[in-house]
């Protein structure tokens, strides 16, 4: 349906309506992954979709607009943020190492509600972390693009990508393991 | 009972799931986007096919031509040449195993161009088994800056044959550096444009020989080399002079 609606260079304000319908819920979370904030998240959707349209005809493999508008979607929550927040964000971060020394542990009582507090310093972490790693994160985790693919996206080195996974993981495992509740929990 | 924790992924997934409604309702924020963009649906001007394709030819030829070729051709070994042409605020770095620089005053015959859709994968493996899958020698770098260790090693395959090998290093600080070697016996050309007002490109000496460090405005740093049928780029955030100690201790 994507290619039959854009034939021309840019959509009819009706065909581009059906992208919207297709799209918003997604591209509201996904600004509101980075924002955290309903009001910030309504004035990147809105931002986004005025993008989208101008841009539009730049897209050359339309069968990817999903990723396509969640890339623009996350860049212009990032922007939206510096202009109305400032820069209040405190770098925190990480993940994988912190499931997999769960996994090893097993899951008798004491692990399960530890495994709650965790996922939930976890989650509250995200809220805290920069908003490039909320972006990369979001990107490789939430819609399953690969390393290239982000790289591609955001016009930035694969490497650089590979970085900020690496620092966001680390970030958030630093912040789990100084928790006070999880040491007395975990009895170390 | 393994599989029943859940996975970090799935807490994200679940996280994403959790938004706040906004204070506008859907149409309502559709007609504020509205608003901002052109009605484009009635007259719409289109241009003609063969318009476009003559408008499109006439940019070729006049970006082909206005590339100033400066003097910036430089041997890289016995194969491989370099040549960096600037135009403006983009600069355009080509290696080829010509040996002259690329013509850019005539545009090639387009009926004469063909595109080949070419296979590609790449696997992650040990050091070892790498050097197994490839005809080519693989080298890494004896010198390392503090705390870096080989994290992955990938291999890139194409038309299911071993081109491409790339070296990842991380250190403590998760910082990473990666050493790409890709095998290229037949003759070659390849091109690769940067805009020169967030990039500067340098020729260093690489062991005795020349290479092209590239320093892109995020602190990015890429240096590129040639040895006898193998390209060579190494890159990271480390500074310059770490990553030329690397690149100078690899033993061929």
């Amino acid at each position: 349906m994507l290619k039959k609606i854009f034939k021309k260079s840019e959509p009819t304000h009706e065909e581009f309506r059906l992208v919207y319908d297709m799209f918003y819920s997604r591209v509201y979370r996904d600004v509101y992954f980075i924002t955290k904030d309903s009001h910030l998240a309504q004035d990147a959707l809105q931002e986004t979709f005025v993008k989208a349209y101008k841009h539009m005809h730049r897209l050359e493999d339309r069968e990817r607009m999903g990723a396509w508008l969640s890339t623009i979607a996350t860049r212009t929550a990032i922007d939206v943020l510096r202009k109305r927040k400032g820069a209040r964000e405190v770098l925190t971060e990480d993940i994988m190492i912190q499931e997999r020394n769960m996994k090893e542990k097993g899951l008798d009582t004491l692990h399960i509600v530890e495994a709650n507090l965790v996922k939930e310093e976890l989650l509250e972490s995200l809220k805290e972390i920069k908003a490039e790693y909320r972006e990369i994160i979001l990107l490789r985790y939430i819609h399953d693009l690969s390393i290239k693919e982000i790289a591609d996206s955001l016009s930035i080195n694969e490497s650089t990508v590979k970085t900020r996974l690496h620092r966001a993981r680390n970030k958030m495992k630093e912040k789990v393991q100084r928790d006070p509740k999880r040491q007395w929990i975990g009895g170390e | 009972m393994m599989n029943e924790e859940p996975s970090l992924q799935e807490w994200l997934k679940e996280d994403y799931q959790k938004v706040e409604e906004p204070p506008h309702s859907k149409d309502e924020n559709w007609e504020t986007i509205i608003s901002e963009i052109p009605r484009t649906d009635q007259h719409q001007k289109k241009i003609p096919k063969k318009s476009l394709l003559a408008v499109a030819m006439i940019a070729v030829i006049v970006i082909g031509t206005a590339f100033v070729q400066t003097n910036q051709m430089q041997a890289f070994d016995w194969f491989v040449n370099m040549f960096v042409t600037t135009e403006g605020d983009k600069a355009q770095i080509t290696q080829t195993t010509n040996e002259k620089e690329p013509s850019t005053d005539a545009l090639p015959d387009f009926d004469n161009i063909t595109t080949n859709a070419v296979q590609e994968e790449n696997k992650e493996m040990t050091f070892e088994e790498a050097q197994d899958e490839t005809d080519f020698n693989i080298y890494a770098p004896s010198y390392l800056p503090d705390s870096y260790q080989l994290e992955s090693v990938t291999v890139f395959y194409e038309e299911a044959l071993a081109r491409e090998v790339q070296l990842e290093y991380v250190n403590n600080l998760n910082d990473v550096v990666m050493l790409n070697q890709t095998y290229q016996p037949d003759d070659f050309s390849a091109s690769k444009v940067v805009d020169n007002e967030d990039t500067e490109i340098k020729t260093i000496v690489l062991d005795g020989g020349e290479a092209r460090l590239v320093e892109f405005e995020d602190g990015h740093i890429q240096i590129i080399w040639s040895t006898p049928k193998m390209n060579w780029v190494l890159e990271g955030e480390e500074n310059k002079e770490q990553l030329i100690n690397v690149a100078e201790s690899i033993d061929y």
